[in-house]
């Protein structure tokens, strides 16, 4: 499970979401990808089994988002709303919390205000919060190894797999983070930098993440994106081994031209100055990355069939519903677009016409029978009936089943290795984009098949500034 | 149907579609089910009428919501329509329904057949067989309720 001494493994980097789907990350996924992102949110949900899961099952490098955002918005997103605690910080907003010490501790735990910048001013609390942040992440994990519940069993599979402790640390610390709008650069964008040059000061031998927020209005600003790289190349004498950039809530399969654009400027910018990561990155992205070595992508994050965009609100989020993954589109789609989209490729009559013009994956090899709608239907379209009671009014509504949540998920994961292993160049990729979207734009209208003329272009720019 | 509620406007659009539904129902070569899952969604209402599947997708106002949720029954119906009360018809809505496949009904109140026909459907050059025939199963199985 090494990493290299720039904290990133590989350009395939998974988020792991919620412990259901731990197994999706196992083998045979466990060889899909690279690298493991995980919520702090999540290590202080359920450390001991993180802790398990990452040294001793997946056994992949690691990095933990600090979340340090959270606690800047409206306090009303980390409050539960169970019964028994009603009204009180989540768990695990309680810990991180604690963990991250003032002014996060004093704002938001003890007077559920949200922290703002000003809180940030003083070089010394930053300095010491920023030291707090980044010592939960190199030991929230290992602390984990050391408490007596678990030790013995550490011990155990220390004694069986030579795996010691200190290798349950992450593979690149990240510094404190807060997102930045257009109307609150000025206020943000200091603090972010004065956090980030502080970390660095912090984390002088190892590798360091600096992860930057950023609404697409910033990302479409010239001016403002330009100021906030060279905000951070003038802060930071030594650059960090990543940027880890998050665009708020940027899907790339919706996004326009502009933005794509702006995108790619952003990535080349960044590039410049340290190897950058798309926490939320769809097909373009890894696009981008795999066919312009000099944008100097480090890497693209994706969730299991999800994650591909994100917004920064709400903090946390459920699993979303199922869709098939349709590999010509890059696109989650739902089954009845599906098998309009696998009648207009020709894969629908045959197994043979499937594999070739749809998808050859293990999955869809061990979904997909002789009678390819039928089996296709079964396999990624099953759902069942939910009917809820809302203020005492009937709600119906159709979920998919858990298999089918596991078949999509399964051929989404094979898909995306795919992805990231492709070897072609910008321009074919570009052509295969348009050729793909004449074939589809018929079955399932333009709007759906967009982004495909939107990717093209971008692909085809002239990749000089 | 994807997400239907009673509440509010849908309280009224559920009650249509039980009104429409009960009135069906009385109907000995109608075969009928409300809540019909297809695909990942719910159609309002489905019946079997002379060998054909028919859905049925009520709205009380957004019909454009309709006609994209109606879309996508043409993979299992053999018609396949959107009901709404009575109403002014622009011709970009009928050239719409028209363009998705899928036909128009009113919802009419005087007569024992439930439906006035605006616009007929025409047949779905779309159907999925293994859909259609997870719906007339449905429908068979679950008639009536």
């Amino acid at each position: 499970m090494a990493a290299s001494d720039k904290g990133i493994a590989g350009p395939h980097i998974v988020r792991f979401g919620i412990a259901a789907e731990k197994d999706f990350l196992l083998e045979p996924f466990d060889k899909t990808y690279d690298q493991l992102i995980i919520n702090a949110s999540t290590v202080a949900h359920m450390p001991g089994a993180l802790a398990l899961f990452v040294a001793h099952r997946a056994k992949k490098p690691y990095l933990i988002d600090p979340q340090t955002h959270s606690f800047q918005h409206d306090i009303s997103y980390l409050l539960s709303d169970s019964r028994t605690t009603s009204g009180e910080l989540k768990r695990p907003y309680k810990v991180l919390a604690k963990k991250y010490g003032d002014p996060v501790k004093s704002n938001v735990a003890d007077n559920h205000s949200p922290v703002l910048p000003e809180s940030f001013k003083d070089q010394k609390t930053r300095r010491s919060f920023c030291s707090r942040v980044i010592r939960y992440q190199r030991q929230a994990l290992g602390d984990e190894v050391k408490k007596s519940d678990s030790a013995k069993y550490y011990a155990y599979l220390e004694q069986k797999t030579g795996t010691t402790p200190r290798e349950f640390g992450p593979s690149m610390v990240v510094a404190p983070y807060f997102y930045m709008k257009s109307n609150t650069l000025d206020e943000w964008l200091d603090i972010n930098v004065g956090c980030a040059a502080d970390s660095r000061t912090l984390v002088s031998r190892g590798p360091l993440g600096v992860q930057i927020v950023m609404s697409k209005d910033i990302l479409c600003s010239e001016g403002q994106r330009e100021r906030v790289v060279k905000e951070y190349k003038k802060a930071l004498k030594r650059p960090p081994e990543s940027f880890l950039l998050w665009i708020d809530d940027l899907p790339e399969d919706e996004a326009s031209k502009d933005e794509l654009v702006a995108l790619r400027k952003l990535f080349r910018a960044l590039g410049q100055v340290a190897p950058v990561v798309n926490l939320y990155g769809g097909s373009l992205s890894v696009s981008l990355m795999q066919t312009e070595q000099s944008l100097k992508m480090a890497g693209v994050a994706h969730g299991l069939e999800y994650g591909e965009h994100r917004g920064v609100l709400p903090v946390s989020g459920g699993p979303p519903i199922s869709k098939f993954y349709l590999p010509a589109l890059h696109s989650r789609i739902p089954a009845a677009d599906a098998i309009r989209a696998i009648r207009a490729l020709g894969g629908q009559k045959s197994v043979a016409e499937f594999r070739e013009n749809i998808c050859d994956c293990s999955e869809c090899k061990n979904v997909i029978e002789e009678d390819v709608e039928t089996s296709f239907r079964r396999g990624y379209g099953s759902t069942r009936e939910v009917a809820y009671l809302v203020k005492g009014q009937p709600y119906v509504r159709e979920i998919p089943l858990p298999e089918t949540r596991r078949h999509c998920v399964r051929h989404y994961m094979w898909c995306k290795q795919k992805e990231y292993s492709i070897k072609v160049s910008r321009l074919s990729l570009a052509s295969t984009f348009q050729e793909t979207r004449e074939k589809l734009k018929g079955a399932l209208g333009p709007d759906k098949v967009a982004h495909l003329r939107v990717w093209a272009e971008v692909l085809s720019e002239d990749n000089a500034e | 149907m994807s997400g239907k509620s009673g509440t509010g406007n849908r309280q009224t659009e559920f009650a249509l579609v039980r009104e429409a539904s009960r009135r069906l129902a009385a109907w000995s070569t109608v075969r009928l089910c409300c809540y019909v899952p297809l695909l990942g969604r719910c159609v309002d209402l489905a019946y079997i009428l002379a060998g054909s599947v028919v859905t049925v997708e009520f709205k009380l106002h957004d019909w454009r919501r309709a006609v994209i949720q109606a879309r996508d029954h043409r993979l299992a119906a053999d018609y396949a329509y959107i009901c709404m009360p009575e109403r002014n018809v622009s011709s970009r809505m009928l050239e719409e329904i028209g363009g998705a496949g899928i036909g128009l009904l009113f919802y009419d109140k005087r007569d024992s057949w439930p439906f006035r026909t605006v616009k007929r459907a025409p047949r779905s050059t779309e159907i999925w067989a293994a859909v259609r025939s997870d719906v007339w199963d449905y429908i068979v199985s679950n008639e009536g309720s």
